[in-house]
């Protein structure tokens, strides 16, 4: 147990030597200050460098990170959709509705079906339409229905 | 950071320089420093750079006296002619074989320096840490590397030895003698 006096005196001697080093480095000659000074100024120099090159490092982040999302909005779009057909159960009027049985693949053309604003009566009845578009066009109303009712009566 | 930088190379300098007793040592441990904290730890809040720049500082110092210490048994075991200059012995601020070490040891700081240089690693560094830059015990546990235990001991420790060392040689009148602080031993 150290005693009060024998404390303070300890003080008073740290004391002392603090204040002879404190001195000491308060006093350094000139050429050593400069080269203190050369020495800092080089390592901040390297902050400048750092903060350069660190800007450099992720200044392509939001540029590169809207290409990313591009790229994977795209892949992950012709990944799940692969060609082979729209299912007719994708597109549907009224709220879409996907078969979860079934794979929805639809092609680059079903894409484009997709992109436009057609009516979805159209689509239902595709087959009539290519119906109507094989058979021979004639003159006059009614034609259609007289042809082809002719060509099967004959 | 610059302000920090230039508060603390001083005192760094003369930490560090008490520690390798050689000034370009010194002055490239504390460059090495300096460069290690502004790379590292300038994004960290301001209060912790101090404890983190003398961490640095002291690892830097550790790895230089280990470097001398490989030099020298790489020397000691090199089969030199006797007539050669041993080159450490030569170097400026080698404490050891100067003339006018003897004379300088008789001055208050000399015998200061000597008895500071002389101390175990860890007890000068917790003392030069407390005592000279005023690291609190958690900082200079941070700076040393250790617990805040091991910190009061090497500092009681340091504290009694230089007192031994110095005794009544080191005392306000002395101090008056040699108030101009003065270079290193051998200093060039």
């Amino acid at each position: 147990m150290i005693s009060r006096p024998e404390e303070n005196r300890r003080d008073e001697f740290v004391e002392r030597v603090s204040k002879a080093l404190n001195a000491e480095a308060a006093a350094l000659d000139g050429a050593t200050r400069s080269r203190l000074n050369r020495a800092r100024q080089s390592a901040l120099a390297t902050t400048g460098r750092n903060n350069l090159s660190a800007g450099r490092r992720w200044n392509w982040l939001p540029a590169g990170g809207l290409a990313l999302a591009s790229i994977l909005v795209v892949v992950v779009w012709f990944d799940g959709y692969r060609p082979g057909g729209l299912n007719p159960e994708v597109i549907v009027p009224g709220p879409l509705v996907i078969n979860p049985g079934v794979a929805a693949t639809p092609s680059a053309g079903d894409l484009e079906v997709l992109m436009v604003d057609e009516d979805f009566e159209l689509l239902h009845d595709l087959d009539f339409y290519n119906w109507l578009q094989s058979v021979p066009v004639r003159s006059g109303v009614g034609s259609v229905g007289q042809s082809s009712r002719g060509e099967g009566l004959g | 950071m610059d302000a920090f930088l230039a508060e603390v190379e001083a005192k760094a300098f003369v930490i560090a320089r008490l520690s390798l007793r050689d000034d370009d040592d010194a002055l490239d441990a504390v460059q090495d420093a300096m460069i290690r904290l502004v790379r590292k730890y300038a994004d960290r809040p301001r209060a912790e750079w101090k404890p983190l720049f003398y961490r640095i500082l002291r690892n830097r110092i550790v790895d230089q006296q280990r470097r001398r210490s490989v030099r020298q048994r790489f020397r000691a075991w090199r089969p030199t002619s006797e007539a050669a200059p041993d080159p450490v012995e030569e170097a400026p601020g080698h404490p050891a074989g100067q003339p006018d070490r003897q004379v300088e040891l008789q001055d208050s700081m000399a015998s200061l320096h000597q008895a500071i240089g002389d101390l175990p690693e860890r007890q000068r560094q917790a003392f030069l840490f407390r005592a000279m830059e005023g690291l609190n015990v958690a900082e200079t546990a941070t700076a040393m590397g250790c617990s805040q235990g091991s910190v009061k001991t090497h500092y009681f420790r340091a504290v009694h030895s230089l007192r031994v060392t110095l005794g009544d040689h080191w005392d306000e009148h002395d101090r008056g003698q040699s108030a101009q602080p003065r270079e290193f031993v051998g200093h060039d």
